[in-house]
């Protein structure tokens, strides 16, 4: 059976999904978190379900690239039933949905989600009721403890046999010209749908319509003949082609309004003062500037602090089982040349990458998580609208660049939300200005190393580099807008979903749990390669020479002119797969050039670094250049696939490694003089 | 009188939208329409943010301009 999960924005979709899978498709508190499909599977009673979770939509006639999979799946989908989940603390709005999807199906179960909100806003429910007046069951959950799961798969299992009744939309005065379409509308699917489509002159639902059914409502003259007589006769009588949409609308909201007077008692009338108040703080031109930034260099400080453990904890392991390791391999009497490969090329730089990478990756997701689960987000995106609009873009940019702190490949999907094309682009070419969680350790690493020990003052200096890069977000935002994305920003429209409180323990061990075992498939997929890769270049000898030593004695001068040198730029043209990769194979490649053959702890890694002619102006180039280069593999993947486009794919690589490679050229000659 | 001349906190009810196509669209979406309160409750620069049906919607005031709403 396959059932489709669909439902406004942010009303906990996926996180029904994943109470009825088990699966742990990403959620978040705001609007536009999902941005395609997904499947999962569930056996209940004997019976599989193949559910889909979609992307949330506040109505079927909406257009949006997100909302259009699901609009598109509700008309023309294969499903045996739908799952209409609705936000218990807004069923009004949430209504309105609901009744568009009961003109088209009435396999349909109505989910109430959040009751554990609604219940603390005092808003008080009667489920038996609403369930009668739509014809169709209406189950309370909450999604997050999985209450009411059972009962929905109840419901379900009961719907897709039944042949209900449902309420359907009083079109009133539209209702007369509805009728005179009837006739050459076939009976497979709601005809006041198909009608209203056809006065609205909806050529994308058409099409979709004649594709599926085999008809030519698009194109057929008389049709159109007919659609236009029905037009002039509306207007004879006083109402607009406007009007139709408005009219619709008015009717199902009105409709909407009368259930809920029946069934919904809000018995606190003020019940949403808490979220004004955050609101009005968190908005607030002085204190929302400065809890933006302070909340940024407050998520920084917890994790240089809390990563240090981990990691030196893990260092010391890796760095003892080494020994081990190398010993168990040679006394297999293996090939010298193989033990060496395997040990000092694929397990060290494994080895680094955890021990390094992932505690700091490990720590900053998690309260990033907390932060997106709070509903923090979409308050940044309404407080840097203004900033935005000025570039020639919108706020819903910073949702999307906020997002790049995580991953940039998901900033990068995440941009699907942003309904202007040009806007899109944006969005997606600066995206890799936030640094990712992948590039984050190196930071952190260079920073503790050669500018301050101090943690506090460390924090600082990376929320610094972090702002820094988003003024370039900024920058280049408004350049491209004065150039090849020629246009201004005029419309922008965003919900603020009401805070929520982050369950954190559950995000603390989910994120943990899902960052290293991300990290650690990389390490697997991408390191370990990149390890033997580069233990070869080093090892394997042409004339005299070993191959990565001509590489960097080839980059060399480039590198100097940069600030850095020819195994620095080297890492990064090896690191392209994979961000975190460029300081374990910045190290292997100074230690195969032979200067020092063990690194037992931080100190002797800042001690090769020097010994390699490294001082404060590398470490700040490398850091610089690390934001600003071109995006890894996967990220720019994702750009060729969002984009459709060789191009946009080309100068969002390009760009940023124009970039970088000025930014640094810059600082490198103030330096000089 | 427009949504915009609307003060912070002061409730209105939509009077009439006119926006182009798109936009409508988006505001009918998102529940604005004939009859239904409004009222904002933050701002900046470019935006407000409106209470609606329970809900709080940020509008560019470059959009909102084109509601009409009565008090
Ligand atoms: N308190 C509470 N929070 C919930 C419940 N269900 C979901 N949430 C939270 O609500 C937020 C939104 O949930 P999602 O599952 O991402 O919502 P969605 O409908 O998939 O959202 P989009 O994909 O953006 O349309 C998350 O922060 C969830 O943790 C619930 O029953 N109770
Ligand atoms: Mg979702």
């Amino acid at each position: 059976m396959r059932v489709g999960l669909i439902g406004n924005p942010n009303v906990g979709k996926s996180t029904i999904f994943n109470a009825l899978t088990g699966m742990h498709q990403h959620t978040g508190n705001w609007p536009g978190k999902t941005v395609d499909k997904a499947y999962g599977y569930r056996v209940y009673n004997g019976v599989q379900y193949i559910i889909e979770d979609l992307p949330g939509t506040y109505s079927l006639i909406s257009h949006s690239k997100e909302e259009e999979i699901t609009r598109d799946y509700v008309y023309f989908g294969d499903y045996d039933a739908l799952i209409v989940v609705c936000d218990a603390c807004s069923i009004e709005r949430n209504l309105n949905l609901v009744m568009q999807v009961l003109e088209v199906t009435n396999k349909v179960v109505v989910c109430v989600n959040l009751i554990d909100e609604a219940k603390k806003k005092k808003i008080e429910i009667d489920f038996n009721k609403l369930s009668d007046i739509l014809g169709v069951p209406v189950v309370g959950t909450i999604a997050r403890s999985k209450k009411g799961i059972d009962n929905l798969l109840d419901d379900l299992s009961r719907v897709i046999y039944s042949h209900n009744d449902v309420k359907k939309i009083n079109y009133e005065v539209l209702d007369n010209y509805l009728v005179k379409l009837f006739d050459i509308i076939p009976n497979y699917f709601s005809k006041n749908v198909v009608g209203v489509h056809l006065l609205l002159k909806d050529y994308d639902f058409l099409n979709s319509y004649d594709y599926k059914y085999n008809t030519d409502f698009s194109s057929n003259s008389l049709v159109k003949k007919r659609v236009s007589t029905i037009l002039n006769d509306m207007f004879k009588d006083g109402l607009d082609y406007d009007d139709i949409q408005t009219l619709v609308m008015e009717n199902v909201s009105v409709e909407c309004e009368k259930i809920c007077s029946k069934v919904v008692r809000f018995n606190d009338k003020n019940y949403d003062k808490n979220d004004r108040f955050l609101d009005k703080i968190f908005t607030n031109k002085v204190s929302g500037s400065l809890i933006m930034i302070g909340l940024l260099f407050l998520v920084l400080w917890i994790t240089i602090v809390f990563a240090n453990y981990p990691s030196q904890f893990l260092y010391d392991l890796f760095f003892k089982f080494e020994k081990v390791l190398f010993n168990f391999l040679a006394f297999f009497h293996i090939p010298s040349f193989i033990v060496n490969a395997l040990v000092y090329g694929v397990y060290r730089v494994l080895a680094w990458v955890v021990a390094v990478m992932l505690p700091p990756m490990a720590i900053f997701f998690p309260l990033f998580t907390i932060l997106e689960d709070l509903g923090y987000l979409p308050r940044i995106a309404f407080n840097l609208d203004g900033i935005y609009q000025k570039c020639g873009s919108c706020g819903k940019q910073a949702l999307t660049m906020v997002q790049g702190f995580g991953c940039n490949a998901v900033g990068v999907t995440g941009s699907r939300i942003i309904d202007s094309p040009r806007e899109r682009l944006l969005s997606i070419v600066t995206n890799s200005f936030v640094p990712c969680n992948g590039r984050f350790p190196l930071l952190i690493s260079l920073i503790s190393m050669f500018l301050v020990s101090n943690k506090v003052f460390g924090s600082l200096i990376l929320t610094l580099f972090i702002v820094f890069g988003i003024f370039i977000t900024f920058l280049i935002t408004k350049i491209l807008s004065k150039t090849l994305l020629k246009g201004f920003s005029s419309s922008f429209i965003l919900e603020l979903p009401p805070y929520r409180r982050p369950q954190i323990g559950k995000v603390i061990v989910r994120s943990i749990f899902d960052r290293t075992l991300f990290v650690l498939k990389r390490a697997v997929i991408v390191s370990a390669p990149a390890g033997l890769i580069i233990w070869l270049l080093a090892n394997i000898y042409i004339g005299g020479s070993s191959i990565l030593g001509i590489c960097t004695d080839f980059l060399s001068p480039f590198g100097s002119i940069l600030g850095m040198d020819g195994v620095i730029l080297m890492a990064f043209l090896l690191g392209f797969p994979a961000n975190e990769i460029v300081i374990p194979i910045m190290i292997m490649g100074y230690m195969s050039l032979g200067y020092i053959i063990d690194i037992n702890n931080t100190q002797e890694l800042y001690n090769l670094f020097l010994n390699n002619g490294w001082n404060i102006v590398t470490s700040i180039c490398v850091m610089l250049f690390s934001i600003f280069h071109f995006p890894c593999m996967t990220t720019l993947l994702t750009i060729k696939k969002e984009t459709g486009s060789l191009k946009w794919t080309f100068l969002s690589f390009i760009i940023p490694l124009a970039l970088g490679i000025i930014v640094c050229f810059i600082v490198n000659l103030i330096v000089k003089i | 009188m427009k949504l915009n001349d609307l003060k912070l906190y002061e409730e209105g009810i939509i009077n009439k939208v006119t926006a182009s196509e798109d936009i409508k669209r988006r505001f009918l979406d998102i529940g604005i329409n004939r009859g239904v309160k409004i009222k904002p409750i933050l701002s900046n620069k470019t935006m407000r943010a409106y209470l609606i049906k329970g809900t709080v919607i940020g509008i560019r005031l470059n959009d909102s301009k084109n509601i009409e709403v009565i008090i």
